[in-house]
């Protein structure tokens, strides 16, 4: 009998790990965000090359950092009740606990594109403009930042995350809207960018 | 001699006499016989067709000489070139001498008072070359056959007032003459009564004019655009282009030929070569006096600059049209229609490639404007129905769906027969969708921004 419960148990513990290696949730899957834009007071530089492709970007209270993973539409179905975080690195260290008060992160509510200015979203048409100058976002979905436990390494040390668990379920699963978010800061806060190797701004797919 | 041989001696001389005198006689009534066509008669034996020689040929020259004066197109001489182009050519055997009221003048004899040629005063009539008339030089034939056909070819009031026939010959005839000298002429000579007293005639023949005497040409222009009032992506400040349209092919009226443009433009991107254009054209035109011609340009971006290929007017334009244009004495008025295919661009922004789809365009313009002198002053108003602008890429897309933009504005050229010179400007009148010629994008055609102002210069041959 023993025997008999033990080749149960081994049976058991060999169909949780099969059935969960396929047609299961994704765990850990990290996206580099590609469509990133700043977007400072003042400049309505359609082209300007300083505003992406770069390795930091400062934000501040005059300057928005937009973010979006393109495609994010395409994957949204595969991931089912998975955990979203973004994850974002600081280029000075001594400025996580700044940063943690300062810098939150919104979902954006009008499509924009990598011409967008603080004061358009894309440049086609009426539609174009923000409503609100500095980007259109949902205030109420705005979350911050937290520093991890147990950092693995140094740039993990100055590395925040933010849950977006509910962006996610709220607008590319709910409505397939894939407006992005909206980087704001209430002090200069620099992070690193997308032509960063390993700590460009990504985010994070756990279950 | 004795009473006999005396008596057959008298009677031989009566006989002789009487016969002098009867052959004297029947030479006396044989002599100038009136015919009823109006002719003395005495040059009527012996003409034969001419179908060679000095006479044709000087015809050919005649005929030549008016279509480049373009003798057609002025009140009173509508028929003269199909008058010396049609009509019948003879050769007396014999020359005569000038005998009639109307061959007194120096177009009709020579100093020995012998005549050159004559024809009836009527439409159609033949004209007869006497011999004396193939010792005229070239010029002087060819003075000779525009002379004759003018007795034929003008209003019936003055076709016989030799003096007026002269003037008209002269003003055509003389090495400097001009289209507007003879018409010039022809204004002052010609009576009103007499041009009023055709105006309701019709002749048989119905010549058209040559409408398209020098129909290749190059040139060069400049549009400067005007400064977009919206962030625009890709500026486009000015365009240069040079084009050559040659028409090898087809006839007179009716000539074929194709076109090349290049073009440079400068804007936020530096200066760049632009779009080749490669056009083929056909000048179709018909008896109504209308000027209709039918065209396509293929304006190739992918031979453009790399920085214009990454932009959103990186794409190849094809366009198709139809124009038809009449000239009026004081005025002219052209419509024109066309078709633009749709199209992409590819556009790579950061990491995202975004895709520039327009969709075809139907573009409609009236252009008017008066004659004066060698002004055309007028402008235009056209149209152009689009079915839509599209961006996408990564998660971004917008779709401007069919949207229209209505523009107008001035033209003004000074042209002759070899040059032309010409300054215009385009203005955004009216639009759906907030849209601007940016969203055509098609740099060579309407070309970009609210519109623009430009210049030309082209020469004809």
């Amino acid at each position: 009998m023993r025997e008999l419960g033990q080749w149960l148990f081994l049976l058991f513990v060999l169909f949780c790990l099969f059935s969960c290696s396929i047609g299961g949730p994704i765990v850990n899957e990290v996206f580099s965000l590609d469509g990133i834009k700043l977007i400072s007071e003042g400049n309505e530089n359609l082209n300007d090359a300083g505003a992406l492709g770069q390795d930091l970007y400062e934000v501040a209270p005059n300057k928005h950092l937009l973010m979006r993973y393109e495609e994010m539409n395409e994957k949204a179905g595969g991931f089912g009740s998975s955990k979203l975080y973004l994850q974002l690195t600081l280029v000075e260290e001594n400025k996580v606990d700044a940063a943690k008060g300062s810098l939150k992160v919104c979902p954006v509510t009008r499509n924009w594109m990598l011409l967008a200015t603080w004061e358009l979203a894309h440049p086609f048409g009426p539609g174009g403009r923000w409503e609100n100058k500095g980007g259109d976002f949902d205030a109420v979905g705005c979350v911050k930042g937290k520093s991890y436990e147990k950092p693995q390494t140094k740039e993990e040390e100055r590395s925040l995350w933010f849950d977006l668990t509910q962006w996610f379920e709220d607008y590319p699963k709910a409505r397939s809207m894939n407006y992005g978010l909206i980087l704001l800061s209430d002090s200069p806060i620099q992070i690193l960018g997308e032509t960063s190797g390993t700590y460009s701004p990504r985010l994070n797919f756990s279950s | 001699m004795d009473n006999t041989e005396r008596f057959y001696v008298v009677l031989a001389m009566q006989v002789l006499l009487i016969t002098c005198l009867g052959w004297c006689s029947v030479g006396a009534l044989a002599a100038p016989t009136k015919i009823v066509t109006g002719n003395e008669g005495t040059d009527l034996e012996g003409a034969t067709p001419v179908k060679s020689g000095p006479i044709v040929s000087t015809r050919g020259a005649a005929t030549e000489w008016l279509k480049h004066l373009n003798v057609p197109g002025i009140e009173s001489l509508g028929s003269l070139l199909p008058e010396v182009e049609n009509s019948e050519l003879y050769l007396a055997k014999q020359d005569v001498q000038a005998t009639l009221p109307e061959e007194q003048g120096a177009h009709h004899q020579n100093l020995s008072g012998f005549v050159y040629a004559r024809t009836l005063a009527q439409p159609h009539a033949a004209t007869r070359f006497f011999p004396i008339a193939e010792k005229l030089d070239r010029d002087q034939l060819v003075a000779l056959h525009i002379h004759e056909a003018l007795h034929r070819a003008l209003p019936p009031l003055v076709r016989t007032e030799e003096a007026i026939v002269v003037k008209i010959t002269l003003a055509i005839t003389s090495p400097g003459a001009t289209h507007d000298g003879v018409r010039a002429t022809v204004a002052e000579t010609i009576p009103q009564e007499a041009l009023r007293a055709t105006s309701g005639m019709q002749t048989t023949w119905v010549y058209e004019m040559e409408h398209y005497k020098k129909p290749s040409s190059i040139g060069y222009k400049l549009r400067q655009f005007q400064a977009p009032n919206r962030p625009t992506q890709f500026r486009v400040d000015r365009l240069h282009a040079i084009h050559s349209d040659l028409y090898p092919f087809g006839g007179i009226n009716a000539p074929f030929g194709m076109g090349l443009e290049a073009s440079m433009f400068n804007g936020s991107q530096g200066t760049h070569v632009g779009p080749l254009g490669i056009s083929a054209k056909l000048r179709v035109w018909s008896y109504r006096g209308f000027d209709v011609g039918i065209w396509g340009i293929a304006a190739l971006n992918t031979l453009s600059a790399e920085e214009l290929n990454n932009s959103p007017y990186g794409r190849d334009v094809y366009t198709i049209g139809l124009s038809a244009r009449k000239d009026l004495r004081a005025f002219y008025i052209e419509n024109h229609l066309s078709l633009g295919f749709g199209g992409q661009a590819k556009e790579k922004i950061g990491l995202i490639e975004y895709k520039h789809e327009y969709g075809k365009v139907i573009n409609a313009r009236i252009r008017v404007g008066l004659k004066l002198w060698r002004f055309d002053l007028g402008g235009f108003g056209e149209m152009h129905l689009a079915d839509y602008m599209r961006v996408s890429g990564g998660a971004f897309q917008f779709d401007s769906g069919r949207y229209r933009i209505v523009s107008m504005g001035p033209e003004t050229t000074y042209v002759t027969e070899y040059i032309s010179v010409s300054f215009f400007g385009r203005f955004i009148a009216g639009t759906t969708k907030d849209a601007n010629f940016d969203y055509l994008g098609n740099l060579m055609g309407p070309g970009v921004s609210q519109g623009e102002i430009g210049a030309s210069v082209g020469v004809f041959f």
